[in-house]
């Protein structure tokens, strides 16, 4: 073993593998598109129509047909992530043993930060729109896009904690794109869903570039 | 003139390449296997083995030992106090390099 230890790298690159291969990206970019997907169905119109009828004919059983959503999107995601585990253990880690990434990946500062973020601009958002009459589809379009800017941020920080350009370019096109949002003419319910698209693709495509680097690699090593 | 003796503070059980190395590893981690460590910090079997024998009796990290299928697997973690022992170890050593610089 090497006497001279660079910490820093170590804990690092530990803490790198978790994203590196790409995986954690398509977990996530599934996250963000079930949320904009739900967020989009229970804004629109036809949607608080489909809900308003759905509690007259029987409130209970649509109050337990919502609340089993929350669950049912845990196992969704669950499920995927042992999918990611497995696929890592017999393919990717194959030769590199197990480990279990670390539970809060995102630094207690970075959160701040990104909150402070979307905060800011929330405010001065609606500040600005409530110089207008309040237009509804304008406010609610701030409030997602600046959710949106919140989680470049979170993956420009990332980036650079880890030492990882890619989600440095993560962080600057979604949060780009979602700044794009803001002044774009959608209405509440397509704007929540064009977030959760932006995020979902943008993070998909990260991933496959990542997976495809990094099983080159891997073909490269064995051959 | 200046001081360039050795900081005694520094956490000696810590301090040691191969157990700092592990330490260094566990801390990007909840957990890793015995492979993992092994390939990771570049120590053989039996020096791994003893490292984390006497890191695991300081109370820094926790090791567990299971079967998966029919093969031993052995994993650790860092503890709460282990976590916090090196967290205050890289503050002191970065503390020490950067008095050393400075003079």
């Amino acid at each position: 073993m090497n006497e001279y230890i660079d910490l820093d790298s170590l804990t690092r690159n530990t803490r790198r593998l978790e994203f590196e291969d790409g995986l954690n990206d398509f977990q996530n970019g599934l996250v963000f598109l079930i949320l904009g997907l739900l967020s989009a169905v229970f804004m629109s119109t036809t949607g608080i129509t489909w809900y308003m009828r759905a509690m007259m004919f029987n409130s209970e059983i649509t109050t337990i047909a919502l609340l089993a959503l929350i669950p049912l999107f845990y196992l969704l995601t669950f499920g995927v992530r042992r999918l990611i585990r497995r696929y890592r253990k017999n393919v990717l880690w194959h030769d590199l043993g197990e480990m279990e990434p670390l539970k809060v990946q995102v630094d207690r500062r970075i959160s701040i930060l990104a909150t402070a973020v979307w905060l800011v601009i929330v405010i001065v958002g609606l500040i600005v729109l409530t110089g207008e009459p309040m237009d509804l589809d304008a406010s609610m379009r701030v409030i997602a896009g600046a959710g949106g800017i919140a989680t470049g941020v979170i993956y420009v920080a990332m980036g650079q904690s880890l030492a990882l350009t890619r989600y440095r370019w993560v962080g600057i096109i979604g949060g780009f794109l979602s700044a794009l949002l803001i002044v774009t003419p959608l209405s509440v319910s397509t704007g929540w869903l064009a977030v959760g698209l932006i995020w979902a693709l943008t993070l998909w495509v990260s991933g496959a570039v990542a997976l495809r680097s990094t099983l080159m690699r891997l073909k490269a090593n064995a051959s | 003139m200046t001081d360039y003796s050795f900081p005694t503070q520094l956490d000696r059980m810590i301090h040691n390449p191969g157990r700092l190395a592990i330490m260094a590893v566990l801390a990007g981690c909840e957990s890793a296997d015995f492979t993992f460590l092994e390939k990771t910090t570049e120590l053989n079997k039996g020096t791994l083995s003893k490292h984390l024998n006497a890191l695991e009796d300081a109370g820094y990290i926790e090791i567990t030992k299971s079967f998966k299928g029919k093969v031993p697997n052995t994993s650790g973690r860092l503890t709460p106090q282990g976590r916090k022992a090196f967290k205050r170890y890289r503050k002191q050593y970065q503390a020490f390099l950067q008095s050393v610089d400075e003079a």
